[in-house]
């Protein structure tokens, strides 16, 4: 048995050490276009604020894959991929295959307007970006966009001491993960740090002669040395798609259940594949650390014939914005059932925490100051316990009062019971 | 192969919480409680408190969740390891743990769970109601199942859930 598995990042390597672990004669080759070992991405804003040391960032050493006995070829970008041959096109390279899994990522959107070529124009993807940025020394930045990898790079500036301004086309940051209040929340943390938050606003144009001098948006004109793009990414498909597997509707690859392409032979996983959520069942895109690494287990299972399902992918975010830490996972409260959606909030002097709840289950928690008990929260959103189970699980045993929602919860659990009673 | 864990056995259990200070101080070298791997909770209507550590789950949630890959299962004992210095702080792990078990060291900006010593549970000297056995959890359900068989009687090692926590609860 041949594995072959396209792209060194997260899910490639997990991919190769599952299966190692379930099978120690199959072959397994990795394949990539990163000239770095396999690093951490999640690590990079922490790597750009000085906090982690670069060497840390690298996960996995050149030994490592020989005491395992996977090859790996690095800085060898995969050309094509002949399916009916079953081969993969790599420099000089004729790479045979059994069963192939590609986990060829996503690149940063840099969106099309004037001026991005200039110098001072940056992406945040691999440690030779981050190397770039340190070498370039903003002084004075714009970050366009406010994913986590936004929020996160704008901090890491700020401690730099550099000036940084955030610009976000939406109506508030991290529209991904948190509801408005709770975003508004993480923006005044920002905003007390000194850094700049513009929402609802569209860069337009940078502008400069020989580097960058300023961008424009729609109301406003920043004069800034360094423009950071975070404004999400990209799903590597063109190989996928060149060798005739099936692109879905939001633009990754995609997949069965099972992880598997429209080709047989073929797995997918990570950033690149399209998925579904755990809670909403809906198609998605989680372009997150654990999901790379759960699709990966599970297309290696299957790789070798051990029929595992995906249970679907579940966003869990964890944020420390300046010493404050936020947390959100699972849905928004726009993503409830306008029916029996409902959002249960509480404020203390030590933080914030809000559920949402739709059909009668937790689908989604946000923190910001907390990270109390959340672990039980996330786990009774996967088993999708409905709130009656919750509460009898809760009212019996520990941790009660370690949850700050619950005295909320089950205050309109019960109002709720009597007004079913008066009907 | 032995799979020896920690069972804390909650009924002789009654919350004094040394084994959770002796986890600090043994292992973090701090005489700060909130650093033990082994951690009180209070039972609010039981009104007691209870030890609770490190479930070693067969299939852990924050392995995968690790932003840095440090987190590993030994092989031979199956027992839930870090390589503590790869370690960032970030906290995932601490979310996905079901069991709230995993503890963030602030000045460190680690985050640690129980390693059971490396195979000889410190704890266990300190607990002064010997509720904290380390037995092999095959073994050990074999035992229990020979004495029911038996009939004869054995200390539970889960909470059990008395009718008369019930009755306390609908009064209150």
């Amino acid at each position: 048995m041949r594995v072959v598995i396209v792209g060194s990042g997260a899910a490639g390597n997990q991919a190769a050490e599952t299966l190692r672990q379930l099978d120690s004669e199959v072959d397994i080759t990795i394949v990539g276009a990163d000239q770095e070992p396999f690093y951490s991405a999640c690590a990079l804003p922490d790597y750009l604020a000085g906090w982690v040391p670069r060497k840390t960032l690298f996960l996995r050493c050149a030994g490592f894959y020989r005491q395992q006995n996977i090859n790996i070829l690095l800085d060898l970008p995969v050309e094509a991929i002949l399916p009916h041959e079953q081969l993969v096109l790599a420099g000089k390279e004729r790479l045979s295959y059994d069963r192939l899994i590609l986990a060829t990522g996503s690149r940063p959107i840099i969106p099309s307007i004037p001026g991005t070529s200039l110098p001072g124009n940056f992406v945040v993807k691999t440690v030779a970006d981050i190397d770039r940025i340190l070498r370039h020394n903003p002084r004075q930045a714009v970050v366009v966009g406010s994913g986590n990898i936004g929020v996160e790079i704008a901090e890491a500036l700020q401690i730099k001491g550099c000036e940084v301004s955030i610009v976000e086309l939406q109506e508030q940051i991290m529209p991904r993960s948190f509801d408005l209040y709770p975003a508004c929340l993480i923006q005044s943390i920002l905003e007390s740090h000194h850094i700049r938050v513009y929402t609802q606003e569209r860069a337009r144009e940078v502008f400069g002669h020989g580097r960058v001098e300023g961008l424009i948006s729609d109301h406003y004109t920043f004069a800034c040395d360094t423009v950071i793009w975070a404004a999400g990414v990209k799903q590597n498909t063109e190989l996928a798609a060149a060798a005739g597997l099936g692109i879905g509707a939001l633009g990754g690859i995609k997949v069965d259940k099972y992880l598997q392409t429209s080709n047989e032979k073929i797995y997918a996983c990570g950033d690149c594949v399209e998925t579904f959520d755990m809670i909403s069942g809906q198609p998605a895109l989680s372009l997150l650390w654990t999901s790379a690494r759960s699709q990966a287990r599970v297309a290696a299972y299957n790789c070798l014939g051990r029929d595992v399902l995906y249970p679907g992918a579940l966003n869990i975010i964890s944020e420390e914005i300046f010493g404050t830490n936020c947390a959100a996972a699972g849905l928004r409260g726009e993503q409830s059932s306008p029916e029996t959606g409902r959002i249960i909030e509480r404020e203390e002097h030590n933080g914030y925490t809000r559920i949402v709840i739709s059909d009668n289950a937790l689908i989604g928690v946000q923190t910001v100051g907390t990270l109390d008990a959340l672990g039980p929260i996330i786990t009774f959103m996967k088993s999708r316990t409905s709130l009656e189970e919750i509460m009898r699980i809760l009212s019996t045993g520990f941790l009660l009062e370690k949850m700050p929602w619950v005295a909320p919860l089950q205050t309109w659990l019960s109002g709720q019971a009597n007004e079913q009673g008066r009907v | 192969m032995s799979q020896k864990r920690l069972l804390i056995d909650s009924r002789r259990c009654n919350g004094c919480g040394l084994c959770q200070l002796a986890c600090a101080a043994l292992r973090q070298g701090q005489w700060n409680p909130v650093l033990g791997r082994i951690k009180m909770i209070m039972d609010p209507l039981a009104r007691e408190f209870r030890a609770y550590t490190c479930a070693q789950c067969q299939d852990p949630p924050c392995m995968l969740s690790c932003l840095m890959n440090v987190i590993y299962k030994e092989r031979s004992t199956g027992v839930t390891l870090r390589h503590i210095n790869g370690c960032i702080g970030c906290r995932v792990c601490e979310l996905s743990c079901p069991f709230s078990a995993a503890v963030y060291d602030p000045v460190g900006d680690k985050v640690f769970s129980c390693d059971l010593c490396g195979g000889s549970p410190m704890c266990i000297e300190y607990c002064p109601q010997g509720a904290l056995l380390f037995v092999d959890s095959q073994e050990e359900a074999e035992r229990r199942r020979e004495e029911a068989i038996l009939g004869r009687e054995l200390p539970d090692l889960i909470e059990p859930c008395p009718s008369s926590r019930e009755e306390e609860r609908s009064c209150g």
